[in-house]
């Protein structure tokens, strides 16, 4: 018995110190920046622009799919579901509960996850490997503030807009590719949607991929300049980034989910 | 940032080691003169790189003094050596070059960091740079598609972008085109003439390099940086 509770217990001072290393890490490039006078900030904002239009304007085609898939199925399963139960002016909040608020943000995440923080934490290992990082540090460059700084807030940007356009299209395409096989109205879907969707909604969107963005952005670049000097250890470091975000991501979602319920019971 | 001329550089009963029984360096003194070009030679592990990384405060002694301009600096931050370290040049053996920028991009962004020149200056003062080693017509390519020799000067060459007044190359010549090793040290000569490079420290071991631009050789060694009388008369 008491294994188990030493293997807990170092399991959550483990966890503990990791997130501590990383907010660490952030405070600190996020503190070299604002450190810089305001003429320095011209290659920080060139390298926040390319985040940007890697991780947001790339993803596009993908997230336009994915949003498009999920949100056709969504659609089609609500209709044929509640047109059993003679209930259709409840998919509304079906539609903003599932997309809006659950798997519009995690799905969208899946996909940053996937494409760019696997980029992020290989880039950032390979700048350690090929001495970019040390180049940057020998010329007075502080590499949290020139590399991870722009990467974080860029990153944070691109998964607010992506969810957002995940959102639009998984509402509006999703009804239309459905429209194929099912009679419903778009008068009367937009009307329930209008219903359904608060402010807080909005908001509750907002805040999960801001915060998603923040926790994937994070823990990618940590892990890639965790990367010593071998190419080996790059993919080790990409792995890494991968599965921490991803299970830090599913985590916070959840627990935000279980706190909004918890809070709407009576 | 302003940065800081330095005049004097000097070790002092300097320590390095990682861990007690692998000891680098141990009791080390020295002073780098203003004006003198020094050759760091020695076999392999001989503690050359770690020299050259205290000497830019990326390491600080383990034991003894590191002082610019009599200023004991061993327990400065990254951030409180910077006015120093924006005064040193260097340039790296093997990469170093940012891969996800142009040749041109890895000037321009050391001058806009760091304000060094308008911006309506800049490309002429990069451009005129390229000119010395034919880097001109290529500046606009990735490193990943340049040749290595190109890749070398380039890298050497970035290191004199801020004009510094100390200069540390590391085997400047390895894999740059024979061609381009007059045009080096010509560079050189020309930075100290004119653009006030008063310590050069170079890592070499090329008789030719040496032959052209004559300077004192000293070996790294664990006891020290010892010159040829000094080597001799150890026996």
């Amino acid at each position: 018995m008491f294994q188990t509770i030493d293997h807990v217990g170092k399991f959550t001072v483990d966890l503990h110190r990791y997130f501590k290393d990383i907010l660490v890490f952030v405070y600190l490039s996020f503190r070299s920046t604002t450190q810089l006078r305001m003429r320095n900030f011209r290659p920080i904002v060139f390298t926040l622009m390319s985040q940007i239009y890697f991780t947001g304007y790339q993803a596009l085609p993908l997230v336009t799919f994915i949003a498009l898939a999920t949100g056709s199925i969504i659609v089609l399963q609500s209709t044929a579901q509640l047109s059993i139960l003679g209930s259709q002016e409840m998919m509304g909040n079906i539609l903003v509960v599932t997309i809006i608020r659950e798997l519009g943000p995690l799905l969208t995440a899946f996909t940053v996850i996937a494409r760019s923080g696997t980029a992020v934490a290989t880039e950032l290992g390979s700048m350690q490997v090929n001495k970019e990082i040390e180049a940057l540090r020998t010329m007075s460059i502080d590499p949290l503030g020139f590399v991870v700084f722009p990467r974080i807030v860029g990153g944070v940007m691109s998964l607010v807009c992506l969810a957002f356009y995940f959102n639009c299209i998984a509402l509006i395409g999703g009804f239309f590719v459905s429209n194929f096989v099912s009679d419903l109205s778009f008068s009367f879907y937009l009307e329930v949607l209008s219903q359904a969707l608060t402010q807080e909604d909005f908001f509750l969107n907002i805040f999960k991929n801001a915060l998603s963005g923040f926790i994937i952005f994070s823990i990618s670049s940590y892990h890639g300049l965790m990367v010593k000097e071998a190419p080996h250890e790059i993919p080790i470091a990409t792995t890494k980034a991968v599965v921490n975000s991803i299970m830090a991501v599913v985590a916070f979602n959840l627990s935000i989910s279980v706190y909004l319920f918890s809070r709407a019971l009576p | 940032m302003k940065r800081i001329n330095i005049d004097r550089v000097e070790l002092k009963g300097m320590s390095y080691f990682y861990d007690p029984e692998s000891i680098i360096f141990k009791d080390v003194n020295f002073v780098f003169k203003p004006g003198e070009i020094l050759y760091l030679q020695g076999s392999r592990g001989a503690g050359k790189n770690t020299l050259i990384k205290l000497l830019l405060g990326l390491l600080p002694p383990t034991e003894g003094e590191y002082l610019i301009n009599n200023i004991r600096v061993n327990d400065f931050s990254h951030k409180e050596f910077d006015p120093f370290r924006l005064n040193i040049g260097y340039s790296f053996d093997v990469g170093g070059l940012l891969n996800n920028q142009t040749i041109y991009e890895n000037f321009r962004t050391l001058i806009d960091y760091h304000n060094f020149l308008d911006q309506h200056e800049r490309f002429d003062y990069i451009t005129k740079m390229m000119e010395r080693f034919e880097l001109e017509n290529i500046k606009h390519l990735r490193p990943a598609f340049i040749s290595s020799s190109a890749r070398k000067a380039a890298s050497v060459l970035r290191a004199f972008t801020l004009k510094p007044g100390m200069m540390i190359l590391n085997d400047p010549t390895q894999g740059l085109s024979a061609e381009h090793i007059p045009n080096l040290v010509e560079l050189i000569r020309d930075h100290q003439r004119h653009h006030g490079l008063e310590h050069i420290i170079i890592s070499s071991d090329d008789v030719g390099l040496i032959n052209k631009l004559k300077g004192r050789i000293v070996k790294v060694t664990s006891s020290g940086l010892l010159d040829e009388d000094q080597i001799r008369s150890a026996g």
